[in-house]
């Protein structure tokens, strides 16, 4: 996108990546903002971890923008001075922008190569250790529950954030699992200390819903601090219910060179959150390298030994250019071998409690 | 140095586009593009007005968009 921007830009195109709900919580230890202000500190974050010139735009809380445009989490709109759709897509995809802008606007002298670009890109923070505390293993069918930080009872920050979230079985059935995950925020350079208390919560069941256990307390740990959610995982039955359930938690925020003790609460509501985004799966086979290459023979229709673009599903189409790193029109094994390598060393996977 | 291109090949892309973050295959992504092809404005259509911010947090009306030709991509950190 970036080089499409150094080519189109001089022709008076204007870009903007447009930032609305996170599409994966949790990834790169980012989790989602709660208020505009954080979010203006993930826009920052964005410019700074890709060194992008494109500038952004930032939905509403309630990302009305995203819902107009049909919710998809990496769309692409191409809008011609009138106002009016030119083109679009549900996938960005760079090679068709281009040639749509080369159409509309005309071909440019000299394509911009990656090559040309100086980026400076840096990596997303890291405060203190992580794989330390052993992480749930839960389905991917998990579904984020609209929960709501009550801002009126506390004047800090949430440095700590709650991710609530229900099994198929609560949200179909009314009955089942009930996922309670404490995040520390990396925006606020915050760590878990655990020479202090650890986190604990309590969860408010409205009348007519049952909640077991009410309470919880997270691990003892031996390494003074780390990074890792402490998560816990509930019984529940919403039954006749309709109010949300209040869930307090209590826990210390530290930097290096302060540590406060915090009470803060949630709502959260019994219904899905449709801006929850997608959780990372604690099945590594799940997610897209690894099962690229896992599927890769699958995919090779003509047992050629490689992937031409149009043997990859749609989805993954317009990443191509991205995954074919020597530029030969084709992916092979090795490229996505180095993929999935570079996925693995990310961080450890997670471990079933 | 395969990797080193690989990486050099993400860097102008947004982080929801990198390659630990590859829409999945199956369904989800499926349905992605289905409620975008039935829901989303289509060719021809006015682009929506929505009263959003810029990156400084100031007001934005999408409507002030009219004037130039635009690119607008959805992304976010993750």
């Amino acid at each position: 996108m970036e080089t499409i921007l150094r080519d189109y830009s001089p022709k008076g195109v204007q870009f903007f990546y447009l930032y609305k709900a996170l599409a994966h919580p949790d990834l790169h230890g980012y989790i989602t903002p709660v208020t505009l202000d954080e979010r203006m500190k993930h826009i920052r974050e964005a410019k700074r971890t890709l060194g992008s010139q494109i500038p952004w735009l930032c939905d509403t809380m309630s990302n009305e923008l995203k819902h107009t445009l049909a919710d998809a989490p990496n769309s692409e709109f191409l809008i011609n001075p009138e106002g009016k759709v030119v083109a679009r897509r549900a996938w960005s995809d760079p090679d068709a922008l281009r040639k749509d802008l080369e159409e509309h606007i005309g071909r440019v002298d000299r394509v911009t190569q990656v090559s040309d670009l100086n980026m400076k890109t840096a990596e997303p923070p890291k405060h203190a250790p992580t794989g330390i505390v052993p992480r749930l293993a839960l389905s991917e069918r998990y579904r984020q529950l609209r929960a709501e930080p009550q801002f009126s009872k506390t004047k800090n920050p949430f440095y700590v954030k709650l991710r609530a979230e229900a099994d198929p079985a609560l949200l179909r059935e009314g009955k089942g699992k009930l996922y309670l995950g404490f995040y520390l925020d990396p925006i606020y350079g915050v760590h878990w200390n655990n020479e202090a208390a650890p986190v604990t919560f309590e969860v408010f069941a409205p009348e007519g819903a049952t909640v077991t256990p009410l309470k919880g307390r997270g691990p003892k740990v031996e390494q003074p601090a780390d990074a890792d959610p402490r998560e816990f995982l509930l019984d529940a039955a919403r039954g006749t219910a309709t109010a949300p359930m209040r869930i307090s938690f209590r826990y210390y925020a530290c930097t290096d060179t302060w540590c406060i003790p915090l009470t803060q609460e949630y709502l959260v509501h019994w219904d899905a959150d449709r801006d929850g985004g997608a959780r990372q799966s604690g099945n590594p086979a799940a997610n897209g390298p690894m099962r690229l290459l896992s599927q890769y023979d699958a995919f090779d229709a003509n047992r050629d030994g490689k992937l031409s673009k149009e043997e990859l599903p749609v989805p993954m189409q317009q990443r191509f250019s991205m995954m074919d790193a020597n530029s030969d029109g084709f992916v092979d094994r090795a490229e996505v071998e180095v993929m999935v390598e570079r996925m693995r060393n990310q961080g450890p996977p997670r471990k079933k409690r | 140095m395969r990797q080193a291109l690989l990486l050099l090949a993400a860097a102008p892309l947004m982080l929801a586009q990198r390659m630990d973050v590859l829409p999945q295959l199956g369904s989800a992504g499926d349905n992605v593009v289905r409620q975008f092809e039935s829901a989303a404005p289509a060719v021809g259509a006015s682009f929506p007005g929505v009263s959003i911010f810029d990156e400084t947090g100031k007001p934005f009306h999408t409507s002030t968009l009219k004037g130039r030709w635009t690119v607008l991509v959805s992304g976010c950190l993750t």
